[in-house]
């Protein structure tokens, strides 16, 4: 059997079998040297540049000076700087944006509006984001206070902010602000984001549907098992109601293939069940007696892959349960922080991620750790023997989020760029997040790999607006506190040591490179030729500008 | 290549078992999942308890509440642009699609969110007097003395007189409603899902036992209770068959399966309880024997 056939017949096996078993792959067979373990993994980043790209991922904001001349210090520093990164707070709100990459739910629109429940239209944005961002907070608080990832889908308590508590039935402490530990008072089962309103209002199921495409996510982003993907072929018999169409579910042989799984899986939804889509009050609750309709929809009982279920009480047990949960959050942390999807060729590291996860007794953090020390992701160059299957793999130069260029450069400029209260990096009704690369979760659900025109163009506006922003602040003539501009004054001009300095430290700054001769006289040249057109402030607006738009910026 | 991964990367991992199927894979098992064992926390006595409380206002009816939602809109202001807004100015009936983000009458009422109802009477095709009535809303009504009626999401039943007396029905009512100005099951508030379906007598007149089936679910501050395929025979004495669940507050649920006789018993079950025989007061029949009654009545 040729490799590419075991491993076909292996993956229809795992698609079909009921039980929750899981296998190790024979190591594929081959008549090529085995690479070495240079040209396997490639160079990784210099300490610096790890650095910069640990702090992007982490905090979504570069290194500071100080960081930055830790590491050239002492390399090994980077250890002890990789735990600081993960216990700053900025983690939790960093967290947020990585994993919706993921599970997709910072959405532009949802069946409701903001006036459905009495609010003003100029709370669209936070409407959105306050809903989108709820199952995300709940697994990033559990993040950030390293919990076992099992609480993420057996928590009893959710996240909510002031206008989540005020539109959703939800107890929300006294006298606090912001995203808060609170707990839903409609008699919903524990089950951390699994019964969050959030995360079932962007996954929504229609009167026909009947919580399958809701079962269908769950096994997608927890379990890592995209039913969509299964191979089917069916001759389509007339499915006008719902009794034909559940006895074709369980006669036919390709839909029983899923359908198996995902009915009873969908059976334990129903407390989710609306009865009309557009209703605020169907919308906000837990519909406790609705927990049993699945066996009046979809003619069958509560399960999960073969095991029963009394109901949605039992969901996020079994689900934390499932040896493939485990496997999925290393996969998804994997994914995320490598910024690609991973090969057969990976399997090997994942499984040893895996290993230190359970070690470690599943807490998220170990599990960064484990992700961020390890050669794919720090990879920073190929090896000149490098086979094309790792050239074509590894991921060494990874373009910066949407959201990683917002916060970093409203960290590093002071610059953010909302309209009428919209962050207009953060959303796509009038913003520009998918322009930059982002996800808008519904229309584009990966975030974009490559460089892109659009993105280019987008880019450039931000940057003009960050590097403007900065000199003018940073060159008043009341400025007391300077972000970028530390070394010169309006009068500096190139040559001069402080112009010189000033350069040298923006280069560390934004790329953790040092500057060398030849880009030095560039942005020398191009200042001097803006000065010539107008003047200080705008000549280093627009060096700013180009800085930013340099590739070194983009790329971590 | 993704399809492949996505079987493989489902399954790796490592575990404590592993073996060596006949191809050579290595094959690694777990145990089965084993699921959470809750106990519930109602007794028993205290679970029959809340199913006759639950029952004690009656279940919902879908002609009290549309005739209610007619009543209320009957207070609509008429003009163009009314008070709330139809689809079509010229109507002055209370059915009819509306939408209005919030307006008040000269009388006092409020209007938000839409509907639309209709009730039909007439002959159907196949020439059976029928009698039917439906809606889909999303809506809070406030009357002038403060009270709100929430509407939120859609109901029908279609009745049909087919001969010897005899009358077929079904019908839906999902979503969740109140009203503290009205009486009995809307006055507290409910989430409901149920399904009806059967042949009653008419008027309650007729040789041949009336039959009402109900599936569903009724949800209000006493508690959850779900039929699965509840039958009401309604002859010289009432019957009841399948089964009435109670959600216990632990999230798990009391199964009560009726054996189909005079009095409302059966066998009762739940997660961490031995099975045993359990009735219902009788007082539950009477509620339910409303609901036949207001069906019968056309």
């Amino acid at each position: 059997m040729r490799p590419s056939g075991a491993l076909f017949s292996l993956a229809t096996l795992m698609a079909c079998g009921a039980p929750p078993e899981e296998v190790t792959p024979t190591p594929t067979p081959t008549h090529q040297a085995a690479p070495s373990e240079a040209a396997r993994y490639g160079e990784p980043l210099d300490a610096p540049r790890l650095l910069r790209r640990l702090s992007l991922d982490l905090l979504g904001v570069l290194p500071t000076e100080d960081q930055l001349r830790r590491v050239t210090e002492d390399p090994t520093a980077l250890d002890a700087l990789t735990d600081e990164l993960l216990d700053d707070p900025r983690l939790e709100e960093r967290f947020v944006h990585l994993l919706n990459e993921r599970w997709l739910t910072r959405v532009d629109a949802f069946n409701l509006e903001p006036w459905d429940f009495g609010l003003s239209e100029d709370q669209t944005y936070p409407f959105l984001r306050s809903v989108g961002e709820e199952p995300l907070r709940v697994a990033a608080r559990v993040l950030v206070e390293d919990q076992p990832w099992g609480e993420i889908v057996t928590a009893e308590w959710t996240m909510a902010n002031e206008l989540l508590a005020e539109i959703f039935p939800i107890q929300y402490p006294d006298g606090a602000e912001g995203w808060q530990v609170s707990r839903y008072t409609d008699g919903r089962p524990a089950g951390g984001v699994l019964m969050t309103n959030g995360l079932w209002w962007r996954y929504y199921t229609t009167p026909n549907n009947y919580s399958r495409s809701r079962a269908a996510a769950i096994s997608r982003l927890f379990l890592c098992e995209d039913l969509l993907l299964r191979p089917i072929s069916f001759e389509s018999p007339a499915l006008l109601d719902r009794e034909s169409l559940n006895a074709a579910i369980r006669e036919e042989e390709a839909c029983a293939g899923c359908h198996s799984a995902l009915d009873p899986l969908a059976s334990a939804l129903f407390g989710f069940w609306w009865f009309d889509l557009y209703d605020p009050t169907e919308l906000s609750r837990y519909h406790a007696e609705r927990e049993q309709l699945g066996v009046y929809y979809l003619e069958t009982d509560p399960a999960w892959f073969g095991t029963p279920l009394q109901g949605a009480v039992d969901l996020g047990p079994t689900l934390a349960a499932d040896p493939r949960f485990k496997t999925c959050a290393v996969r998804t942390f994997a994914e995320l922080l490598w910024r690609r999807g991973v090969e057969v060729e990976d399997l090997p590291t994942l499984d040893a991620l895996r290993e230190g996860f359970v070690a470690a007794e599943l807490r998220p953090k170990a599990l960064l750790r484990l992700v961020v020390q390890g050669p794919e992701y720090r990879v920073g160059a190929l090896t000149d023997d490098a086979p094309d299957e790792v050239a074509a793999r590894l991921s060494t130069a990874r373009l910066m989020s949407a959201d990683q260029l917002a916060s970093a450069l409203t960290d590093l400029t002071g610059f953010t760029w909302t309209l009428d209260g919209w962050d207009q990096l953060d959303n796509d009704e009038g913003g520009y997040r998918v322009l930059l690369g982002g996800v808008d979760g519904v229309t584009v659900t990966s975030p974009l790999r490559d460089p892109a025109l659009s993105r280019a163009l987008a880019l450039k506006r931000l940057a003009q607006g960050a590097g403007a922003a900065v000199a003018a602040a940073d060159l008043h003539p009341d400025a007391t506190t300077r972000r970028l501009l530390t070394e010169v004054s309006r009068d500096s001009r190139p040559g001069d040591a402080a112009f010189t300095a000033q350069l040298e430290a923006l280069s560390w700054r934004l790329y953790a490179v040092p500057l060398d001769a030849e880009r030095r006289a560039e942005l020398e040249t191009l200042w001097s030729a803006v000065l010539a057109e107008s003047d200080a402030e705008q000549a280093w607006a627009s060096t700013l500008s180009v800085m930013i738009r340099d590739p070194r910026f983009e790329v971590l | 290549m993704t399809l492949l991964l996505l079987g493989l990367l489902a399954c790796v991992g490592s575990s404590s078992t592993p073996g060596t199927d006949t191809s050579g894979t290595t094959v690694e098992t777990h145990p089965a999942i084993d699921p959470p064992h809750h106990t519930v926390q109602l007794s028993v006595d205290e679970a029959l308890a809340t199913v006759e409380d639950s029952l004690a206002v009656g279940l919902p009816d879908v002609l009290e509440l549309h005739a209610l939602y007619e009543e209320v809109m009957g207070h609509r202001e008429l003009g163009n642009p009314g008070c709330p807004t139809y689809e079509d100015p010229t109507s002055t009936g209370p059915g009819g699609n509306w939408f209005d983000r919030g307006c008040t009458t000269d009388e006092g009422w409020t209007y938000f969110g839409n509907a639309v109802a209709l009730h039909i009477i007439g002959v159907n095709p196949d020439g059976y007097p029928i009698d039917a009535v439906g809606s889909s809303a999303s809506f809070q009504i406030t009357d002038p003395d403060g009270e709100v009626f929430v509407g939120g999401g859609g109901y029908n039943l279609d009745r049909l007189l087919i001969g010897d007396g005899r009358m077929s029905l079904f019908g839906t009512l999902g979503g969740t409603y109140s009203y503290g100005a009205a009486e009995g099951w809307l006055k507290e508030g409910v989430e409901v899902s149920l399904f009806f379906d059967g042949e009653l007598n008419h008027m309650g007149v007729g040789d041949t036992p009336g039959q009402l089936r109900i599936d569903g679910g009724v949800g209000r501050a006493e508690g959850q209770i779900s039929f699965r395929e509840l039958i009401i025979e309604r002859g010289e004495t009432m019957r009841l068959s399948g089964q009435i669940d109670l959600r216990d507050p632990s999230g798990c649920w009391f199964h009560l399966a009726l054996e189909g006789s005079e009095r409302p018993c059966g066998t009762l079950s739940a997660e961490g309880i031995d099975d045993q025989e359990a009735c219902l007061s009788d007082s539950v029949l009477v509620g339910l024997d409303t609901l036949v009654d207001s069906l019968e009545t056309m």
